[in-house]
């Protein structure tokens, strides 16, 4: 197995508050691994430790305890040549055009000029902005603003992209943009860590997500495994008395719910037929046959991360 | 090295935009209104007049390259406060760049745009004396400018190396009181109290010995001693004002001292301006 793009162990990290300079824990012992060529939803409430998480990766933050490797390495400096940041908001210099912030960055990044003048072009028609190229960023609206942040965390083909909300402030067009882009950066062989409050564009892109809640991963799981749930089907049994519990347990079956006269029983695709023509030779009645409804991202992150 | 001439780059443009280049615009209007008077209106003789518009052109060169070094503090206390609170200094520190490389970058930028405003007071200063027909006393003058440019690095450094830890604020603040530092420690040093001068020896150590101008003498105009005959108030008191006539016709500069002066802020300049290196590269950037 290829090593871990992220890796992140025990990461703890504290900051002091007020006027008691009392330690406030934004990170606590949070591990957590990302492996190359996925994406990978890191979720949670504001305050949670995302963005903690995230500067201590680029090195703008030094953890209090614990380690943050980078492509297995623990040196940033150079190693961010591999990585693509957006910030939440992208904060620029207002006085450069879309094109010269482009150019500014990627020459920071160790561009040369012919890769730029390849790279700038395509990557602001790439981004719709190739209207906007030699406008002042200071006069771009929000939406504009995000796509030019993308377009700078893309220019110099990162390895590892860190993407802090990069659909928020778009609109619609923009957003299916996006998220295209991202799709389209994983078919290349690229890593995307993507931190999101944006649940539907977690479940349409990711295919893994942690959830992270007061400094602490609460919930860690393969998107595929929500997935797989809607394949199950759902049989709603009435009349649902003890001789019929007997008939069926050869069967081994899925109790979704159990109650006096009725029950419901859960089965996959392939058992489904075998569960309703044994179900006809038993003292039941079905009442319905539907498609289970698993438990949604939104689900878990209620159960999970939400309040209370 | 290119990424650090970028950042330089950066700063200049950054320079170009801001506001600052009004406050520019309005010092040489200043210097223009200081100076116009002295150039063209008539204070008595001939003599007198050819003195102070003479005089006028040097005072104008001591005031705008105090206006240089209070430019580069300026800038240099704001260096990195205003990439801080516009956040753009994380797609900067989100890239392969090391944190020195971007605060020698700062520096450079900040240096370039406070010797090129000095550089086209001086071309100015020249044109307009050489117009009246002075003739500058090219050694002052040229001890003069390595001054100025010195002390840009020097406060720029330290302004830069102060607001790597405190805000733009109190680092130009604490870098402007560190340019009139020198007198209050040489006072200190030779003050007769043991923990004065206890206190100003320690602080000799920590004070660079700073900016001393000598423009005011690069033009070699001392005031006729019959100046004021016939007229005036001087003349009734008996002709030329005492502090004026015994203006130096040849000032006394010792440019030993002054090269060793020179050197003195330049190292105390490198040494602030690592300090902030190791301060930066050390420091924390929490962004909310």
């Amino acid at each position: 197995m290829a090593a871990a793009v992220i890796e992140i162990d025990e990461l703890t990290k504290s900051y002091r508050r007020g006027l008691r300079r009392s330690t406030v824990f934004a990170v606590q012992k949070l591990s957590m691994k990302v492996q190359p060529a996925s994406i990978v939803a890191f979720v949670g409430p504001n305050g949670a430790g995302k963005t903690t998480t995230i500067q201590t990766l680029l090195g703008l933050l030094k953890p209090d305890s614990g380690s943050v490797r980078l492509f297995g390495d623990t040196t940033h400096t150079a190693l961010l040549r591999r990585v693509g940041y957006q910030p939440e908001v992208f904060h620029t210099y207002p006085f450069y055009t879309a094109k010269e912030v482009l150019r500014y960055y990627g020459q920071l990044s160790g561009m040369s000029s012919a890769e730029l003048d390849q790279a700038v072009p395509s990557l602001l028609d790439r981004m719709g902005l190739v209207d906007a190229s030699d406008r002042k960023a200071g006069t771009f609206s929000k939406g504009m603003t995000q796509r030019l942040g993308l377009a700078q965390a893309l220019l110099h083909d990162p390895e590892l992209l860190i993407l802090d909300e990069p659909t928020s402030g778009l609109d619609p067009e923009g957003r299916r943009l996006v998220l295209d882009i991202i799709r389209e950066e994983k078919a290349k062989g690229r890593t995307v860590f993507l931190s999101s409050h944006i649940l539907s564009d977690v479940e349409r892109t990711c295919d893994e997500v942690f959830m992270i809640r007061k400094g602490q991963i609460v919930y860690a799981e393969q998107l595929s495994a929500f997935a797989g749930q809607s394949q199950q089907w759902e049989v709603e049994v009435l009349g649902w008395n003890p001789a019929a519990r007997e008939g069926l347990l050869p069967m081994n079956p899925t109790f979704l719910m159990e109650a006096e006269e009725r029950a419901v029983l859960l089965c996959t695709v392939e058992s489904k037929s075998a569960l309703l023509r044994r179900l006809t030779e038993l003292p039941v009645e079905i009442g319905s046959v539907q498609r289970h409804r698993g438990a949604t991202l939104e689900d878990v992150y209620m159960k999970f991360v939400g309040r209370g | 090295m290119a990424r650090i001439f970028l950042i330089a780059r950066n700063v200049f443009r950054g320079i170009l935009h801001r506001r600052i280049l009004y406050l520019w615009i309005a010092a040489i209007g200043l210097l223009i209104l200081r100076s116009l008077p002295a150039i063209f209106f008539n204070f008595g003789t001939e003599a007198l007049q050819t003195v102070m518009r003479k005089r006028a052109v040097s005072g104008a060169l001591d005031t705008w390259s105090t206006l240089c070094i209070a430019l580069a503090i300026f800038m240099g206390a704001s260096a990195i406060g205003s990439e801080i609170s516009a956040k753009t200094i994380v797609s900067v520190f989100a890239r392969p760049i090391r944190r020195w490389e971007f605060l020698l970058g700062k520096w450079i930028g900040i240096q370039a745009f406070a010797l090129l405003s000095l550089g086209l007071g001086l071309i100015v200063g020249f044109a307009v004396g050489s117009y009246l027909g002075s003739a500058f006393e090219y050694n002052i003058l040229g001890i003069s400018l390595a001054q100025t440019a010195v002390a840009i690095s020097l406060y720029s450094g330290i302004a830069i190396a102060l607001s790597t830890l405190i805000g733009s604020g109190l680092a130009g603040a604490l870098a402007v009181l560190l340019a009139f530092m020198p007198g209050l420690v040489t006072y200190l040093v030779e003050s007769p109290n043991s923990t004065a001068h206890a206190a100003g020896l320690v602080l000799d150590y920590v004070v660079p010995p700073g900016y001393t101008s000598h423009y005011s003498t690069t033009i070699n105009a001392p005031i006729p001693l019959d100046a004021f005959s016939g007229r005036g108030r001087e003349n009734r008191r008996g002709g030329v004002p005492p502090f004026m006539a015994q203006q130096p016709q040849e000032p006394d500069i010792d440019y030993n001292i002054e090269s060793w002066t020179l050197l003195k802020n330049a190292g105390y300049a490198a040494v602030f301006f690592v300090l902030g290196c190791l301060i930066l590269t050390r420091r924390e950037l929490r962004l909310a």
